[in-house]
């Protein structure tokens, strides 16, 4: 499992270095993947905090020191337990929602996300999930009030999706447990391929979407029925099941929201060859993922499979990709007839361009304006804000920059986290 | 031998419900456009135009082909009509009948459809989405065990769910209020920079089929138990034809009534059926 998740981190590392030309940038890059790979893989708290402090000191927009050097350290003291977890998440998470500067490694962090949950056998993921959830509802909130675009919430997908595993497997549903797991390498498959591709191929970033025909969506309907599966064989799941569901559809908004900003940015560069590749992507990219993952979900439970024509949700209920995506074709090309236009289906299918695009503009008048709020709740807002201001106004321990030395710094709170466990032993 | 015989009967329901729906398209959409004019006392235009610019649609996709966006909006109102269980369970697609996948269809095809997105229309579909991944939530908590709409519509025969019925008949409510069908109107203002005829011709007409596709799901959605079975004989077919011409008559009553007391894409009411769906299901659930 862990191995897995760590071939999966190799992609996202890749993005990284081919996005760095310098010198210096390839280093950081390298640091961060040997970082990432210890992190995933090792079981030892006091590394894994080590490796994600260094990952921290690696970006300029990480999460305040005030932050993440307590939390890291009481990571280390109480390993797994949820509330850790929880406040791990920030440390994590940090510059891509909260700072969005984007120039980390959002995709290596949901990866590190998702095996730290799966390394916290003590964690309640039903905890876990609710905390995600008043996470994002915060954050979505905030950007509503703000009236600017959230950030990319879909990082937190595999992290919830890691959080249905767990319970599932608590609860001895080992379908649903497979099911969730499916949704989550076909998740970390998709946003590392899509990411390392989506300079040569920027069309690709529309198959991270949940649009029909898309792997996306296959994501987003799997997710649905790994959590509703969880509620209707356990039962305190019934509520928080549907919150899944909602919570994955709202994720998947963001990503449209995201991904359309970057398919914009990058359409002139979209030709009819890729919308063709799209739709091989579509087709092919499911079974193929699950395919390979398939002997450890096959560890996790059940029988033996790999889908191909369809993907099982665990409960009786199927979704064809494949059977709607020959279909859809066989209609459109009967109804365009390429062989009778000059420039053949290729044209064809640049001229589909402009209208993709068109179709993701959807996000842009959400996140337009604030609300317009009554007199009372906005004076309630101000005094909030004031009292919030003298809060800020109180001295505050000023902690030295992190930037400098610092794998240095954390190898002594290292030595600090050991002589601990020494005395505490 | 037999076994031919019944797969050519699936194919066989599979085409006609095809034809008829396409057939049934214009009438539809001269429905949803002129009803509320008429009723309000002023003049309408004839059907038979509806009819015939349709028959002139089909004609010339037969000589000329269509352009890329348009026959992709075409190809999804399509695999809509022919998935969706309509008559009886039986059809040959009806097995693919996902809520979720039908529903984000007919959005996406309402999305290739103009060259740009009316004002309005990215709350509706956000909307749309949400309210679509409830439902499929919704199903998946109450029925487990049942594959798409048919197994749903097949299981609800064997087995009546009040909640579940109730629920999903909520949800079809808010998706309507939510998203309602693309009207002449709308239509017209998405088609304001184009000057070729035979396309402003092509829109139109697709935008009814699409606008047909959405009307029955939302009619599947909301009266699941009137599809007929599979093994129902001659006689469940007829009874299966009728129950789709009462259940289409009636979602576009109700349309067209959420058009005249203009509550169409309320938030406020979208949102209180979408907590209707979730109390109702939630509550058979902790009754049974």
């Amino acid at each position: 499992m862990s191995l897995c998740l760590a071939a999966l981190s190799i992609p996202v590392s890749l993005q990284n270095a081919e996005g760095g030309r310098s010198r210096r940038s390839a280093i950081a890059s390298t640091v961060i993947l040997l970082a990432g790979l210890v992190a995933i893989l090792t079981l030892s708290p006091a590394v894994l905090a080590i490796a994600i402090g260094v990952l921290a000191t690696q970006d300029r927009d990480a999460c305040p020191a005030v932050w993440s050097v307590p939390t890291l350290l009481l990571s280390v003291l109480f390993p797994g337990q949820t509330p850790v977890l929880l406040a791990l998440m920030p440390v994590l998470f940090w510059s891509a929602l909260v700072r969005r500067g984007g120039k980390g490694s959002p995709g290596f962090m949901s990866l590190l996300g998702a095996s730290l949950v799966w390394h916290a056998p003590g964690a309640i993921a039903l905890e876990l999930i609710t905390g995600l959830e008043i996470g994002v509802l915060v954050l979505v909130g905030w950007s509503i009030f703000g009236a600017r675009r959230p950030g990319d919430l879909g990082l937190l997908r595999p992290v919830l999706l890691m959080g249905l595993v767990t319970a599932a497997q608590a609860e001895g549903l080992a379908d649903c447990a497979r099911i969730a797991l499916e949704a989550l390498f076909l998740d970390l498959a998709l946003r590392g391929v899509c990411s390392v591709l989506a300079d040569r191929f920027p069309v690709l970033l529309m198959a991270c979407l949940p649009l029909p025909l898309m792997p996306g969506l296959a994501v987003l309907w799997l997710g649905i029925h790994a959590a509703l599966g969880l509620s209707a064989g356990v039962e305190g799941w019934s509520v928080p099941g549907v919150a899944v569901a909602l919570l994955l559809a709202v994720l998947g908004l963001s990503d449209i929201l995201v991904f359309g900003e970057m398919f914009r940015t990058r359409q002139g560069r979209v030709t009819g060859p890729s919308v063709l590749l799209l739709g091989a992507t579509g087709l092919l990219f499911p079974a193929l993922v699950l395919g390979i993952v398939s002997p450890v979900l096959h560890a996790i439970g059940g029988t033996w499979v790999w889908p191909v024509w369809y993907l099982g949700g665990g409960d009786g209920a199927h979704l064809p990709v494949m059977a709607i995506v020959l279909l859809g074709a066989a209609i459109w090309i009967g109804l365009v007839r390429p062989w009778r236009i000059s420039g053949g289906i290729i044209h064809l299918a640049s001229t589909l361009v402009p209208a993709l695009v068109t179709f993701l503009s959807i996000g842009d008048g959400l996140f337009g304006e604030p609300p317009a709020l009554g007199w009372k709740m906005r004076r309630g807002i101000v005094a909030g804000r004031r009292r919030l201001g003298m809060l800020r106004k109180m001295e505050a321990p000023v902690l030295p920059d992190l930037h400098q030395g610092a794998i240095g710094l954390w190898l002594v709170l290292l030595g600090l986290v050991l002589a601990v466990l020494g005395v505490m032993a | 031998m037999h076994e031919i015989g019944m797969l050519l009967l699936t194919v066989l329901e599979l085409l006609f419900q095809l034809v008829l729906l396409l057939v049934l398209a214009p009438l539809m959409g001269w429905c949803l456009d002129e009803l509320p004019l008429w009723l309000g006392g002023r003049g309408v235009s004839p059907l038979r135009f509806r009819l015939l610019r349709s028959a002139r649609f089909w004609g010339g996709l037969l000589k000329v082909p269509l352009a890329g966006p348009v026959a992709l909006a075409l190809t999804t109102a399509i695999l809509t009509l022919s998935c969706l269980p309509a008559i009886t369970t039986g059809s040959a697609l009806s097995g693919l009948a996902d809520p979720l996948m039908m529903g984000l269809l007919v959005l996406l095809g309402r999305g290739f459809l103009a060259r740009f997105l009316l004002q309005g229309e990215r709350g509706r579909l956000g909307a749309a989405f949400l309210l679509l991944c409830l439902t499929e939530a919704l199903i998946a908590l109450a029925a487990p065990g049942t594959d798409g709409l048919a197994g749903l519509c097949a299981m609800l025969h064997i087995e009546p769910e009040p909640g579940l019925e109730g629920a999903l008949a909520a949800c079809a409510l808010a998706l309507g209020i939510a998203c309602p069908p693309l009207r002449g109107e709308d239509v017209t203002r998405m088609l304001c920079s184009v000057r070729d005829q035979q396309e402003r011709e092509a829109t139109r007409s697709v935008a009814d089929i699409l606008n047909c596709g959405w009307l029955l799901l939302l009619a599947d959605l909301s009266l699941p138990v009137s599809v007929g079975l599979a093994q129902g004989g001659v006689a469940g077919w007829w009874l299966g034809l009728m129950a789709l011409a009462v259940r289409l008559v009636l979602t576009v009553m109700v349309v067209i009534g959420l058009r005249l007391m203009a509550q169409e894409c309320s938030a406020r009411l979208t949102a209180l059926f979408a907590g209707v769906a979730l109390l109702l299901a939630l509550a058979g659930r902790f009754g049974t």
